[in-house]
């Protein structure tokens, strides 16, 4: 449950009796999302840890195979149950292979939750809340779904706007079906190819926008995807004469420790680790569209 | 007894001096634990038996300079299903391939009684100029630390820790004075992929390039400083790039560039 | 309130010969003691046993890209500055283990027991190095209130740190790439240093002022007397004389504000034609503390490890992610460690990252200078906002 009132949330590490180390926890169950993304299952094998864990909506875990390494991997679960931690997770390199050799029954370490994660409470209710996601940055804004979802009543227009290379590459599809079917937010999903026997939109999900009003002044805007897309999506949005300060962009990068003492995902003056990884465009503005910070 | 189970290591020796071999020799302390984690399952300088292929870890040592090593390189390949190319040889073509900057028959001449014995290749190459390899370790020789690294990582599913940095990141954090700062020694570390530990530097010694061109080396800006405030010449330029790793890019290009400033 | 000022004020006499009572004071109170030694060519700081072994009867010439000691006819003790090697390894040592760990069904088995964290005493160290180890105390979780996320290594760190005795001596005669001066951080340990005793040495001795309790008890210890009034006006003219003889200098605030503007700029292109992407300069940094936690396994996949050890922000592995590096290129890889120095740190730390040892400059084998670059860039009229337009923002 997410009682701050404050503009970030972030959730307390449950790690602090030392941030480097994981504590066990067993992959309950696991679905497999599309041809390489899979979604895992975790429980926190401790009991008094499991029932201290919170975290909040974009904050992330440190995912640990021993032997093999850690990988930043956000939370995609129902922050109101935080005894259940779902992970969505695309298989490219050696320490995700190892969280899915490990299987169903295995135990991999966790440490966290570590960032900053999606605002919510006073700093965007009664707003229209607009969500774009491309490709796996659906799975950071899951969490964000649930908690619009559960408390509807305190925002407008919730709609969310999601974009895939293929329909084979969206993650969460009966969840997509019931969320539509559900009806409380408006969900519209794009692909850049169309196959088998889509029907739906085709073309990069910011053509989507062409399809909602924005209400430049009443908005919230939420994204999270690949460089390019933020990138775009940022772009329109200020073209819509959104403020700055009123979209969220969640960035991806290098992170060993989670808690800002590396020096690994620094942009700018910015810790991703600490400081984000959702941060408000108005404080990265002077570096966002550069190469290569 | 043969333990199925296990993975089935390979070593291969191509044109080489064997250095990279005796450094797997050379893990005495691991050695017990290494043939208690994976089958030797051909290694013709250690086990007389050896067990039929496929092999779960091929370990290739040397470079391609004969006709029928090409041919056999194409087997091995087929043979494993992790080939790591170890050594500078295996990995850039090593010292031999310093021929092929020059005419064969001139060195064959120059080395031997009856150069017409001889069935060699006009180059000799890095085994990845043949067949897909899946690592490279480099180094002249190998560091066994690395290579047991390498091993150890195969076996958990770990990627590899072998940095592609200069060694002067590993000579500074193990606390040795820089020789060509403090001593203007021609040193080639800054430019140099890191895995040996700086053992030169730990002895005074410049760096001579043995593990070859570390990530985006910037041999340009190197070699401007060494010839103005060190006076290495051109051809000194060319002749410290055309070593164990010469024929390998960028080192490669590097010193054809000094070969020509040399005229 | 002022006594304390009067101690601070107070300063007391060590004859040289007397230096051995202090190494052997500080031994006998169970501290390893970390002084300037001459090896190898170059001033580091290791341990030693007796006031021998410290550098003696020689100074160094440095400039970018080099460094050489000489014999020095005056037989001081510092007359050198600083080596490649501060107290910085001590502290945050360049490998660390984090914890051995084997797992055992639902459990991880851990074993995290480290090195007791040893007590130093630093003998020798320089106004800029104190400087520096503020600068990492802040980084590392003493005098911050990032104190939500504790662990071993910070520990380790601030332990070491708290038990440790800083013996500081000014310096009169500042090296080749010093700037400390223009970074008010040296030549003198002032009140803003954190320090136990500090000295400046004269032919006969030292003239020791004290910084803590620590100090003063230690003071109490020593065959000091007072020093008398041509001692004390020598000192002063020392330290007058050295701010006359930097190497370098470096207007922070102006370097500050030109690089938080100048995220594009053609001296990157510039530099990145000199710059190695060697790692040197992060290495030799007294204050970058960046680093990465490397997997290691033993041949049974039983036993597992993980340590920490210095890494260079100069390396591809880096920021290495899925898709690639973020920083692909030198040219983003040496605006990072600059910016990050000399700008974005004030907005992390509260401070500037460079403290004006000159490190980086003397150990760039190709002689950058930072102070140049930031110069170079600061001098440019034409850097005047740091926002860029909305129509710029995604091109």
């Amino acid at each position: 449950m997410i009682t701050s009132a404050s503009n970030v949330a972030r959730a307390e590490p449950i790690c602090g009796m030392d941030a480097w180390l994981p504590v066990p926890a067993r992959i309950e169950h696991i679905d497999q999302e599309n041809f390489n993304t899979y979604t895992f299952r975790l429980r926190i094998i401790d009991d008094a840890i499991r029932r201290m864990y919170r975290w909040a909506p974009g904050q992330f875990n440190m995912l640990y195979v021993p032997g093999v390494g850690e990988a930043a991997i956000s939370i995609s679960s129902d922050p109101d149950e935080p005894r259940v931690l779902e992970h969505t997770v695309r298989v490219v390199g050696s320490v995700t292979r190892g969280i899915l050799d490990t299987g169903v029954g295995g135990v991999i370490g966790l440490r966290g939750p570590f960032g900053v994660g999606w605002p919510v409470g006073n700093e965007i209710e009664g707003k229209d809340i607009v969500m774009v996601c491309g490709g796996i940055g659906l799975a950071p804004m899951r969490p964000m779904v649930y908690y619009l979802m559960k408390n509807r009543d305190r925002y407008r227009r919730v709609i969310l706007l999601f974009g895939c290379r293929t329909p084979e590459d969206r993650i969460y599809i009966e969840e997509l079906a019931e969320w539509e079917a559900d009806g409380r937010i408006d969900l519209l999903v794009t692909v850049d190819n169309a196959s088998g026997d889509w029907a739906g939109p085709v073309g990069v999900v910011t053509n989507l926008l062409r399809r909602v009003k924005v209400n430049a002044n009443q908005s919230a805007v939420l994204v999270c995807g690949p460089r390019v897309l933020n990138r775009a999506a940022a772009w329109q949005f200020l073209q819509l004469h959104v403020p700055r300060s009123h979209v969220f962009v969640s960035l991806e990068r290098n992170m060993n420790c989670g808690f800002g003492r590396c020096g690994h995902c620094q942009y700018g003056a910015k810790f991703v680790c600490r400081d984000g990884p959702v941060f408000r465009f108005s404080d990265i503005a002077d570096i966002f569209a550069k190469e290569e910070i | 007894m043969t333990d199925t189970a296990k993975p089935k290591l390979a070593v291969y020796k191509f044109s080489s001096c064997d250095g990279c071999q005796l450094s797997l020799l050379n893990l005495e302390d691991e050695l017990l634990d290494l043939v208690g984690a994976v089958e030797i399952a051909y290694f013709l300088e250690a086990r007389r038996k050896t067990l039929p292929p496929p092999y779960d870890i091929g370990l290739v040592e040397g470079s391609i300079s004969t006709p029928e090593e090409e041919q056999r390189i194409h087997q091995i390949r087929r043979d494993c299903k992790y080939l790591v190319a170890i050594g500078a040889c295996a990995t850039s073509g090593g010292i031999q391939a310093l021929r092929n900057w020059a005419r064969l028959d001139d060195y064959a001449e120059a080395v031997y009684a009856k150069p017409e014995y001889l069935h060699t290749l006009e180059t000799a190459t890095p085994v990845a100029a043949h067949v897909f390899v899946d690592f490279e370790l480099r180094g002249c020789p190998v560091n066994a630390q690395q290579l047991l690294e390498l091993i150890c990582a195969k076996l958990i599913g770990r990627k590899p820790n072998i940095a592609t940095h200069s060694v002067c990141i590993e000579c500074k954090r193990l606390g040795y004075p820089c020789v060509m700062v403090s001593a203007s020694k021609p040193c080639l570390g800054p430019i140099t992929n890191a895995g040996c530990g700086a053992l030169c530097p730990s002895c005074g010694r410049a760096c001579y390039g043995c593990f070859g061109p570390m990530e985006q080396p910037n041999i340009a800006s190197l070699g401007d400083h060494l010839m103005q405030d060190q006076h290495v010449d051109a051809r000194g330029m060319k002749r410290m790039l055309r070593s164990f790793n010469g024929y390998l890019e960028p080192f490669k290009q590097a010193s054809d560039h000094y070969e020509r400033l040399e005229s | 309130m002022s006594d304390v000022k009067s101690v601070a004020e107070q300063r007391w006499f060590l004859p040289k010969s007397s230096l051995g009572d202090l190494v052997r004071k500080l031994c006998e109170q169970g501290y390893t003691v970390i002084a300037p030694v001459r090896r190898d060519g170059v001033i580091t700081i290791l341990p030693i046993t007796e006031a021998a072994d410290i550098a003696r009867g020689v100074a160094d010439e440095q400039d970018g890209g080099h460094y050489r000691l000489h014999d020095d006819p005056e037989d001081k003790y510092f007359r050198y500055s600083v080596g490649p090697d501060g107290p910085k390894r001590y502290f945050f040592p360049p490998r660390q283990k984090l914890f051995t760990m084997h797992v055992a069904g639902d459990r991880f088995e851990m074993d995290t027991v480290g090195p007791e964290p040893p007590k130093y005493a630093f003998i020798g160290v320089r106004p800029c190095d104190l400087a520096a180890i503020a600068v990492q105390d802040r980084v590392f979780g003493i005098a911050s209130d990032q104190s939500t996320f504790r662990c071993e290594t910070e520990t380790y760190y601030q332990q070491t740190r708290l038990q440790s005795l800083l013996i500081a001596v000014n310096c009169t005669r500042p090296g080749g790439t010093c700037f400390c001066d223009s970074q008010n951080t040296g030549p003198e340990v002032t009140e803003h240093h954190l320090f136990d005793v500090a000295m400046t040495e004269l032919r006969g001795g030292f003239v020791m002022r004290v910084g803590s309790d620590k100090g003063r008890a230690l003071i109490d210890e020593l065959p000091v007397r007072e020093p008398n009034e041509a001692e004390l006006e020598l000192e002063e003219l020392r330290l007058i004389r050295a701010r006359e003889h930097m190497g370098r200098s470096l207007d922070p605030q102006q370097a500050r504000d030109a690089l938080a503007k100048a995220v594009e700029h053609p001296r990157w292109d510039e530099v990145a034609e000199r710059c190695l992407s060697c790692g040197n300069c992060t290495m030799v940094c007294p204050t970058c503390f960046c680093s990465t936690v490397t997997d290691s396994s033993d041949l049974a996949s039983n036993k597992v490890t993980r340590h920490r050890q210095w890494e260079s922000c100069h390396t591809l592995a880096f920021t290495y992610v899925t898709s690639g590096p973020s920083r692909n290129n030198t040219r983003s890889r040496y605006r990072q460690w600059l910016r990050h120095k000399l700008s974005t740190w004030y907005e992390q730390f509260g401070s500037s990252g460079c403290v004006g040892c000159g490190r980086c400059i003397t150990w760039c084998p190709v002689g950058i200078d930072l102070t140049e670059e930031a110069a170079i860039i600061a001098a440019d009229r034409t850097l005047t906002t740091t926002h860029r337009s909305e129509s710029e923002v995604c091109s």
